[in-house]
């Protein structure tokens, strides 16, 4: 009877499944999965790269000299250092140490079996120091880096500075605000969050609230490397917002630092983590529920649209669709950078809630680049639709159609409907996308309101 | 050949020479889906954990050599995804209304009915043990054979069979405390 039920249980699931994709959905996924394996590949060998980097220096001439001068008062080695000397003469006590053996000829054994020990470790610790060496001048770092260690600025307010040996520094602080003035040289920056600091180095101002960072200064060059959170760079030119994994300029980075700045944001997404976890957990452990100061509702928009429903009122479907950047990403792909996109992303729809639309197209246009998935692509639309470039923000839902679910793909095609409806004028695309997103069919989350656009639509 | 679900996957079995991989993740589009659905159930991320499972499957397949068949290849790939997911968020959400192909049709209210039962199936699955859940989808649900099971989650016969013993004893004791879905199967089955 058990077994009756729990096969029908078995079978009853078998029943269900997804409904299907289209071609052009297949292909569309298919193509995004794609792109993201080779940026990944790219980033994984970029990690490869850096996980040959050199161990750390020590004085090898002494080390080797100290551990030579060790068995100096026993017994001299055998004349003929050959590898199969050595390797009987280390087996030798394991193998045949008889009972019979007299107390001097066991003392000479072992200090062979020191001798010769010592004499490894010296050649593997010669060989990685030289295996370093090499791997740091093939990575573009000079063996000096290596020699020299950094120098490491602990501030109030847990943020620390660590400079290169050869940087120059003036830092200025004042309660929660810090201003640096980096004259020279290279320095990883590692802000506590919710302090004010900022990094002025020759014209270029790098202003940052809780992040990890370096900063380059050689002559009138100047270069940034984000490795968490974000900053935004100031310069005559213009402002720039860089999340992590952005590079502002194009310098060689240092090393050691760059070794250090990894550890850092990766100590740093951990301790994200365990918050958030704490967080989650206080407020009741449902895993599903939103939280609004965390992940706050799209943009608003600020120009009413041709029907009473604003595209940003989604319709209950929509407010209860993921964030998509709350979800594991895959294995392989950094910590680093998920985390910061993850950051990003909670940035962007703050941004969004908060009207500040060039902020938010800012920081979603490296986001989106990395990985564009319809969430953000419709993000990007709202803001572009914010700052008032119409025809990009129906372009941009349009491409958000492209790979969504159905249920986002109704809510997009809505999006680009009413912006083709209303200032574009175009009402029969408005139409065609209507049918083309399946926004009119039964069931989709914006039904009623793509119904109500399209008898508008008819009347015109 | 064929998957466990009858999908037909046409790539040469023993082929040597390397895959296209766009043309194979294309075809393996609609039985990634269905894996992971059985997996995994309805739930937002459902379409985050098939783009994860490509984009995987994308890195795995310029390896892959022909040894076994791609959907043998791509299974446990599919499979390591899913765990992710249902460890990093094992509460169920919500059936999304347009994600599901319901089996009655376009029968709205045959829709909400399959829905819900849906929503209830996925319930109770989700109270098992997540390993016993896994081996109970692969072979009860998915048919797939004992050892190929054993072999994609990389553990023994004996150990797999001892999860999908624990899987299954632990559903009757669910579906009984549940006269309603109990009730419902059985109409099924009659």
């Amino acid at each position: 009877m058990s077994d009756t039920l729990v096969d029908a249980f078995a079978e009853a699931l078998r029943l269900h499944s997804p409904a299907p994709l289209d071609l052009t959905e297949r292909a569309a996924l298919v193509r995004a999965a794609m792109q993201t394996a080779e940026d990944e590949a790219l980033v994984d060998g970029f990690a490869d790269a850096l996980r040959a980097e050199p161990p750390a220096a020590i004085d090898a001439s002494s080390l080797v000299q100290r551990i030579l001068s060790a068995p100096s008062d026993e017994e001299e080695p055998s004349a003929s250092p050959a590898v199969a000397t050595s390797s009987s003469a280390t087996s030798a006590p394991a193998t045949s140490a008889p009972a019979t053996l007299s107390p001097d000829s066991l003392a000479s054994l072992r200090a062979r079996y020191r001798f010769w020990v010592a004499a490894a470790v010296a050649a593997i610790v010669l060989l990685c120091v030289g295996v370093g060496l090499q791997v740091q001048v093939l990575l573009g770092g000079s063996p000096r880096q290596a020699a020299v260690a950094p120098v490491v600025h602990q501030l109030a307010g847990g943020h620390r500075i660590t400079a290169s040996h050869d940087a120059r520094l003036e830092i200025a602080q004042s309660d929660a605000r810090v201003s640096v003035s980096l004259v020279s040289g290279e320095a990883l920056f590692d802000v506590a969050p919710g302090s004010q600091f900022q990094v002025v180095a020759g014209e270029e101002r790098v202003l940052v609230t809780g992040t990890v960072f370096t900063v380059a200064r050689a002559d009138a060059q100047v270069h940034v490397r984000v490795y968490e959170g974000s900053v935004r760079v100031e310069s005559h030119a213009g402002a720039e917002v860089l999340v992590a994994g952005d590079l502002y300029g194009d310098a060689p980075r240092n090393t050691q630092l760059h070794a250090l700045a990894l550890e850092a944001a990766r100590v740093r997404s951990a301790r994200a983590r365990v918050s958030e976890g704490t967080r989650e957990g206080s407020a009741g452990g449902v895993a599903s529920a939103r939280d609004p100061e965390r992940d706050p509702a799209p943009a608003l928009d600020p120009s009413p649209g041709p029907v009473s429903d604003p595209v940003p009122d989604r319709g209950p479907q929509e407010r209860s669709a993921p964030d998509l950047d709350s979800e594991p990403r895959p294995a392989r792909r950094t910590e680093n950078s998920a985390a910061s996109d993850r950051l990003a992303v909670t940035a962007a729809r703050r941004a969004l809630a908060a009207r500040q639309y060039e902020e938010a197209y800012a920081l979603l246009g490296p986001v989106v680049r990395r990985r564009p998935t319809a969430e953000r692509r419709m993000l990007q639309g709202d803001a572009l639709r914010g700052l008032g470039r119409v025809t990009e923000a129906m372009a941009t839902y349009r491409l958000a159609m492209r790979g969504a679910s159905p249920n986002q793909r109704a809510v997009a095609g809505l999006a680009a409907a009413r912006l083709l409806a209303g200032p574009l004028a175009r009402a029969a695309d408005a139409h065609d996308v209507l049918v083309e997103s399946g926004a009119l069919q039964e069931g989709s989350p914006v039904v009623s309101a793509a119904r109500r656009l399209d008898a508008s639509l008819q009347t015109r | 050949m064929s998957s466990p679900d009858g999908v037909v996957i046409a790539f040469p079995r023993a082929a040597r020479v390397p895959v296209d991989v766009e043309e194979t993740l294309t075809a393996l589009v609609p039985t990634v889906r269905k894996w992971m659905w059985r997996l995994l159930g309805p739930r937002d991320a459902f379409d985050d954990a098939v783009q994860d499972a490509l984009v995987e499957l994308a890195k795995a397949l310029p390896r892959f050599e022909g040894r076994s068949s791609v959907t043998t290849f791509a299974h446990p790939i599919v499979v390591r995804t899913a765990y992710r997911y249902m460890r990093a968020r094992p509460e169920q959400t919500g059936v999304p209304e347009t994600l599901e192909r319901a089996a009655s049709g376009d029968d709205p209210e045959r829709r909400a009915a399959g829905r819900e039962q849906l929503e209830r199936l996925h319930r109770v699955l989700q109270q098992l043990p997540l390993k016993a859940r896994v081996a109970f989808v692969l072979c009860a649900v998915q048919r797939v054979p004992h050892a190929e099971a054993a072999a994609i989650e990389g553990v023994s016969l004996e150990t797999l069979r001892a999860r999908l013993k624990r899987a299954r004893s632990e559903l009757a004791r669910r579906l009984r405390a549940d006269p309603e879905l109990s009730a419902r199967l059985d109409g099924r089955e009659r």
